[in-house]
């Protein structure tokens, strides 16, 4: 049986199933995009945004309020020895990525995406279809049910965005 | 109808065009691509029309005057692209929540601003400049983010229904000089962290790996493709023209000695990044007190037990704090680098 510590889900958990939803995913679906393209530098850099934001996924997870800064989230993944970190830094250069590179940069991208959101309590359809988005905000208004519930205020969805 | 006309010449004039690799205008108003200034071409990239956009958007696209803004509007995007329209609205009294509505699976975000409110955003910008080889540079008070963003989307966007661009030449011209600034500062920013983070005895080979982007990302703008996201550098780079020996030079830059030798090049002055910035206590960290102990609470939901430093310029505090100390007050969001305006400000006017 699994369970949650139920103020981490509702105050750490939950931000960050909204930065997956809004900025993990749709970076997912711009590599797709760009390889099917085959526009094999941009499929690179989608999987460097999606790898940066699997990595500010786990900052949240790990207590971050809010975004980053400017050249923080960068900074960090300098210093960071993680496996987000360094699947970052293995990234070839964009601008000269051939095939080879921009499907190798979409299996780490994935994997690492497929492998946070394995570990986040609330499983998440993709927001920006026809199929998802409403089942997306009905989530986002369970959540806060269970934030007041638990005697926290309501998320500064903003913060987040 | 497959696509409403625009002035001054139609869709499939600009297909011509497209064919023959050239045409269409920049954000400098100079003439370059053509997919850059057809609203029809660009929403064929998502396999839509303008029709299809006026079906879905309905009624509420009759509220004001709409454009295409974003990666469509600046000539990149893809068919995974959303496509997003601003809607400006005489009488709305200030801007209203997008909102999200699906042609097939492409969303597209309609988002309304009052009539008029780009106008008020350019009378808003700092005017000083500094005039250098790149064009004019602005020394006032940085772009707030959001204001960056939109005026980054409005200084590309396509009318829709072929109507009046939002800005003319003169006021792109007012424009240019903070989307500069901007890119420069982003640029001075990554130099001070990555020479801190050499400073620290740490490997800084991703730090200044960034910096090369950081200047080719200036140089983009320098040739007139604003800082959009990210992603579209490759693409910028290739709409820029930008020559393989810059290209190439940029993955070399290891030092600031080089990194501003290559910024000079572009025409842009040769300030120095550690001369520009300060580190300085996080604005997102407070002091925390506990009976008789201090810590610092952080953005990073973290209690650290110890003194905020003395803010001061990069040289002053590298000077006072061990750098790799330093480097962990970073990691644990106690401190932060940052470029100071005003000193970026002098030094572009000194050089």
């Amino acid at each position: 049986m699994k369970s949650h510590d139920a103020l981490w889900l509702a105050s750490r958990a939950a931000p960050a199933a909204l930065v997956f939803i809004n900025d993990v995913q749709s970076s997912l679906g711009d590599i797709d995009a760009a390889i099917a393209e085959g526009d094999w530098p941009t499929a690179v850099e989608s999987s460097s945004a999606a790898l940066r934001s699997v990595f500010l996924c786990h900052l949240v997870l790990n207590g971050l309020q809010g975004r980053c800064a400017e050249g923080e989230l960068d900074l960090l993944v300098c210093l960071d020895d993680g496996d987000v970190a360094q699947r970052l830094r293995a990234l070839p250069v964009s601008y000269t990525a051939g095939e080879e590179d921009a499907q190798a940069a979409q299996r780490s991208a994935r994997e690492a995406a497929d492998e946070l959101e394995a570990g986040l309590p609330v499983k998440l359809p993709t927001i920006r279809t026809v199929k998802g988005y409403f089942p997306s905000v009905r989530i986002g208004a369970d959540l806060e049910a269970l934030r007041k519930s638990i005697g926290l205020p309501p998320i500064d969805w903003m913060a987040w965005l | 109808m497959t696509c409403l006309t625009f002035n001054p010449v139609d869709c499939s004039t600009f297909h011509a065009l497209l064919t023959s690799k050239k045409g269409g205008v920049n954000y400098l108003g100079e003439v370059l691509n053509a997919e850059r200034s057809s609203v029809c071409a660009a929403l064929k990239r998502v396999g839509l029309t303008v029709d299809d956009i006026v079906e879905v958007g309905g009624s509420v696209l009759e509220a004001g005057r709409p454009y295409l803004v974003g990666s469509l509007a600046q000539g990149f995007g893809n068919r995974g692209s959303d496509v997003d329209v601003h809607l400006f609205v005489p009488e709305l009294e200030r801007a209203a929540p997008p909102f999200l509505c699906f042609v097939g699976d492409v969303p597209v975000d309609i988002e309304h601003f009052p009539a008029g409110v780009h106008l008020e955003v350019l009378g808003g910008l700092d005017a000083d400049v500094v005039d250098t080889p790149a064009g004019a540079i602005s020394t006032g008070r940085r772009l707030e983010r959001r204001t960056r963003t939109r005026l980054i989307r409005w200084t590309t966007a396509l009318p829709l229904f072929g109507e009046t661009p939002l800005f003319d030449e003169a006021q792109h011209g007012l424009i240019r000089p903070h989307l500069l600034r901007f890119a420069l500062t982003r640029l001075v920013g990554a130099a001070a962290v990555a020479e801190l983070v050499g400073l620290a005895g740490l490997d800084a080979g991703h730090a200044w790996r960034l910096c090369g982007r950081g200047l080719l990302d200036l140089a983009c703008t320098v040739r007139g493709w604003p800082p959009i996201g990210d992603k579209w550098l490759p693409s910028r780079i290739r709409a820029a023209g930008l020559e393989p020996a810059l290209v190439g030079a940029a993955g070399e830059v290891r030092s600031v000695e080089r990194l501003v030798r290559e910024v000079a090049l572009l025409g842009v002055p040769a300030v120095d990044p550690l001369r520009a910035t300060v580190i300085r206590n996080d604005p997102g960290a407070e002091v925390q007190r506990i009976g008789r102990q201090r810590f610092i609470r952080t953005r990073h939901g973290r209690i650290v037990e110890r003194e905020p430093i003395t803010d001061g310029s990069f040289a002053e505090v590298v000077g006072a704090v061990e750098p790799l100390e330093l480097v962990e007050l970073l990691r644990a969001g106690v401190v932060r680098v940052e470029v100071d305006d005003v000193l970026l400000s002098e030094e572009l006017v000194s050089r």
